[in-house]
């Protein structure tokens, strides 16, 4: 390899290299809002819109934003009151882990579903999925 | 304070830094010599040793403090050692040894204020301290750039530029006086027809200490310094306050000064008019300006490669116009990325800000991003013809002992402001 190569090949180097760190800092940061969000009830890095509002007053479009643990339920000491006749007072639960989605049913009367399955164990979610809790729906979106 | 704890992600990141600055040392001798000089690898060895020293220093003093600032200062420090290195080798040299000193300054602050908080004390004796530092260089400096003002201070051959500290004491100033006024400023209102008008006199103290310094900035006729400040003064106010009539007002004052000062000064037409046309002056006026546009012109996208352009025809080159330097060896995509870490860098202290508890605190640390942001744009702008050029160094970038020294400093506060964050969340 002749000098002027070297010189080529490292031009080109410097200011690659340059970009990785730059890109090497976003993923620090990606990780740190990421074990940031694990401290209980901050903002987890995720979003429910909805998609059929039901009886909740909602509007279809809206997006509801998600903590570390999310329960949703009618009774008003939930992270999201769904006022609806088909929710439950403590119906469900959203967790954040750090990595992924976890969504719980807290034993409702007429139960929570994702993408048209009965949950009825704790089951992993990702954004894209459809929830639906009696029959208010949502899509869970990546924030 | 609890013991030592390494910072990992700080030593990792600074590995990664020193890598990229050793390695353009490297191919700044290649082109050079035609082949790799050991010797042309000891600056960069001192300046990654230093680096890392550092970090170990803040693993025992502000082991909590934020870690991704400092890499990323270190960086562009880094990057701006080397093209200064590659345009006058004597001068690259000196801009390591001011380096080091800085490196040595964030040290000090990081351990002698015990709380930054405790700054804010003294804050009309740092004003005057300040005023008088200027006052002291308008009657006694020196002028060592031959432009006809004395701007610098020197003893034995060594010269500073009092501005770049009063950049630094006026924030302080600025964010005490706000903190303790926020509430008088940002509720009391007078009504006057249908416009409620904020208090102003409870602004007088401010307008005065940037009045006074305004005055003798443009005695020494340091326009972008003016600027500067005016910059820092409406963004401090906006920030204590959150109110957009302080700021709006200010610029349409700024405006209308403007305004005036085109009229009535030669020197502001002269440069507004090289601004709009330097072709037609290009030999005499505009050659500065003409010739930083060309070598960023040559540099294009991907620029000439380390030591592969020609960026020396571009007067004052190392320090009001290193951006043509930079554009033209590492092209746009260069000058994008070290812009990018800037950005990374003010973000990342405004974050800082808003996190911390303290009032005092916050707007510092808010100041002292603005600055940076505002000097960036000033002369960012200026060398690519976007707005009338006013000389300030770009920050981290630029040649200049003062100001290397200053953003040392400016950082070594922002960290500590934020090492005290993270130890009151425990």
């Amino acid at each position: 390899m002749s000098v002027d190569d070297i010189l080529l090949l490292g031009r080109v180097a410097f200011v690659v290299a340059l970009y990785l760190f730059l890109l090497a800092l976003a993923l620090l940061l990606r990780r740190e809002l990421r074990v940031r969000s694990l401290v209980q009830g901050e903002r987890a890095p995720g979003d429910l819109l909805v998609m059929e509002p039901g009886e909740s007053g909602l509007e279809a479009g809206e997006r509801i934003p998600l903590l570390s643990t999310t329960s949703v339920g009618r009774d008003s000491a939930n992270d999201i009151v769904l006022d609806d006749t088909f929710i439950s007072a403590a119906h469900a639960t959203v967790k954040w882990n750090g990595k992924g989605w976890v969504l719980a049913d807290s034993g409702s009367t007429n139960g929570t579903r994702l993408n048209g399955k009965d949950v009825r164990r704790p089951v992993a979610m990702k954004p894209g999925d459809v929830v639906e809790f009696g029959q208010i729906k949502f899509k869970m979106v990546e924030l | 304070m609890r013991g030592y704890r390494l910072r990992w992600t700080e030593l990792a990141l600074l590995t990664f830094g020193g890598a990229i600055v050793t390695g353009g040392f490297s191919l700044l001798s290649m082109a050079q010599h035609r082949h790799l000089l050991q010797s042309d690898l000891r600056y960069p060895g001192i300046y990654v040793a230093s680096t890392i020293l550092l970090s170990l220093w803040m693993s025992k003093f502000a082991t909590r403090a934020d870690q991704l600032v400092f890499p990323v200062i270190a960086l562009m420090a880094g990057v701006g050692i080397l093209v200064i290195t590659r345009l006058d080798v004597a001068l690259g040299h000196r801009q390591l040894f001011w380096t080091v000193l800085g490196e040595v300054a964030l040290a000090l602050v990081l351990v002698f204020p015990r709380r930054v908080s405790t700054l804010r004390l003294y804050k009309y004796s740092w004003a005057f301290l300040g005023l008088l530092l200027i006052a002291a260089t308008i009657v006694a400096g020196t002028d060592v750039s031959g432009s006809g003002y004395k701007r610098w201070i020197g003893f034995h051959g060594v010269y500073l530029q009092p501005v770049e500290l009063l950049k630094i004491l006026m924030a302080i100033f600025f964010a005490a006086y706000l903190d303790e006024k926020r509430e008088l400023l940002a509720s009391a209102r007078i009504q006057i027809g249908p416009i409620r008008v904020p208090p102003f006199q409870y602004l007088a103290p401010l307008v005065v200490m940037w009045g006074l310094s305004l005055l003798l900035l443009v005695k020494q006729n340091d326009l972008g310094s003016a600027l500067l400040f005016l910059g820092i003064f409406l963004a401090m106010i906006y920030v204590g306050t959150a109110r957009a009539i302080y700021p709006v007002s200010g610029l349409l004052m700024f405006v209308a000064g403007v305004f005036l000062a085109f009229h009535l000064f030669s020197h502001v037409r002269t440069r507004t008019e090289l601004w709009l046309d330097p072709w037609s002056r290009a030999s005499g006026t505009g050659y500065q300006v003409i010739q930083g546009l060309i070598a960023l012109g040559v540099g294009g996208v991907g620029g000439q490669g380390l030591g592969q352009g020609h960026p020396n025809f571009v007067p004052v080159v190392t320090t009001d116009f290193i951006l043509s330097a930079l554009g033209e060896e590492l092209g746009l995509a260069g000058v994008a990325c070290l812009l990018g870490l800037l950005i990374f860098l003010v973000f990342r202290g405004l974050s800082v800000a808003i996190s911390a508890q303290d009032g005092f605190e916050k707007l510092l640390a808010a100041g002292l991003m603005a600055t940076l942001a505002i000097q960036t744009i000033v002369i960012v702008g200026g060398t690519t013809r976007l707005m009338p050029l006013t000389g300030v160094p770009l920050p981290f970038l630029s040649y200049g002992g003062s100001s290397v020294l200053a953003n040392f400093v400016m950082i070594g506060l922002l960290l500590k402001i934020s090492s005290g964050i993270t130890e009151r969340r425990d």
